[in-house]
């Protein structure tokens, strides 16, 4: 019974799915449990997302993707999110770089 | 409210989340080790120093009583997945009680395997029938905890609430 817990992280690190939520979430100002509520789900389960503990099905994957109106690939990925580089710090919105 | 709706509630009750760490989980199978000694002592005690029907009155309700405080206290820290019906659990809360269920099923027949070699040892030694009235009782209980055991020992432990907010904590 001892070797299913490395076994599992093992697996986990296999099929690591990655993910900006909580990002997103501090983005739009949103708890884990306003989000939780809003997919019916536990809020330690969108915990478990973000640390990379739980891979969701495809059904909440796209149910997440839909809740920051996103597309599942700016939300989720099969390999790790860049850095948030100078260029998207700096960057100014893009209304303010149209009326220049 | 319904009874399912308050063991739900009383499940996730935030008072027990210091249960739900890793190292509260991991506390919690500890004090198991340390009461199954503590009930194997009090029941060899009880054989040794009273008799027959005194010696049933007390190691028994003593033994179940010690035994189902325990098997809450695991159930607490693993928010009650193996208890609750999986119509009330999400996803992942199905996931991790399926893993423990089949996980369980394979300890479980170990453990069933190893009774022939009891009866053997019964045969060289010859144990009174009341230790083996009180191991059933154990086994049972045993049965019980298996799952929320097996959950608490390989499930990942939970993060204490303390920041519930858009907090940036753990991001990849």
């Amino acid at each position: 019974m001892a070797a299913a817990p490395a076994r599992d992280a093992r697996d986990r690190d296999r099929e690591a799915v990655h993910n900006r939520l909580p990002l997103l979430r501090a983005n739009a100002g949103v708890s884990r449990t306003d989000l939780a509520d809003a997919l019916g789900i536990h809020y330690q389960t969108v915990g478990y997302i973000e640390r990379g503990e739980y891979a969701p099905s495809l059904h909440l994957a796209l149910r997440i993707a839909s809740f920051f109106d996103l597309p599942i690939e700016a939300v989720f990925s099969l390999e790790p999110f860049g850095p948030l580089g100078v260029d998207a710090l700096t960057a100014r919105p893009a209304n303010d770089a149209d009326r220049r | 409210m319904t009874r399912l709706e308050r063991r739900i509630a009383h499940y996730n009750d935030p008072a027990y989340d210091s249960l739900r760490t890793r190292a509260g989980r991991r506390r919690v199978v500890v004090e198991g080790v340390l009461l199954a000694i503590a009930v194997t002592a009090i029941t060899v005690l009880f054989t040794a120093l009273l008799q027959g029907y005194l010696n049933l009155g007390l190691s028994i309700p003593a033994s179940i009583g010690i035994w189902w405080l325990w098997v809450y206290r695991l159930r607490l820290s693993t928010r009650g997945l193996t208890d609750l019906p999986p119509e009330v659990l999400d996803e992942r809360q199905r996931t991790a009680r399926a893993r423990a269920f089949e996980r369980s099923y394979r300890v479980l027949v170990v453990g069933f395997l190893l009774l022939p070699f009891l009866a053997i040892v019964d045969g060289l030694i010859g144990l009174e029938p009341i230790v083996y009235f009180v191991a059933g009782l154990i086994g049972i209980l045993v049965a019980l905890a298996t799952p929320p055991l097996v959950l608490a020992l390989t499930e990942p432990g939970e993060e204490l609430a303390t920041d519930d907010g858009a907090s940036l904590h753990g991001a990849r």
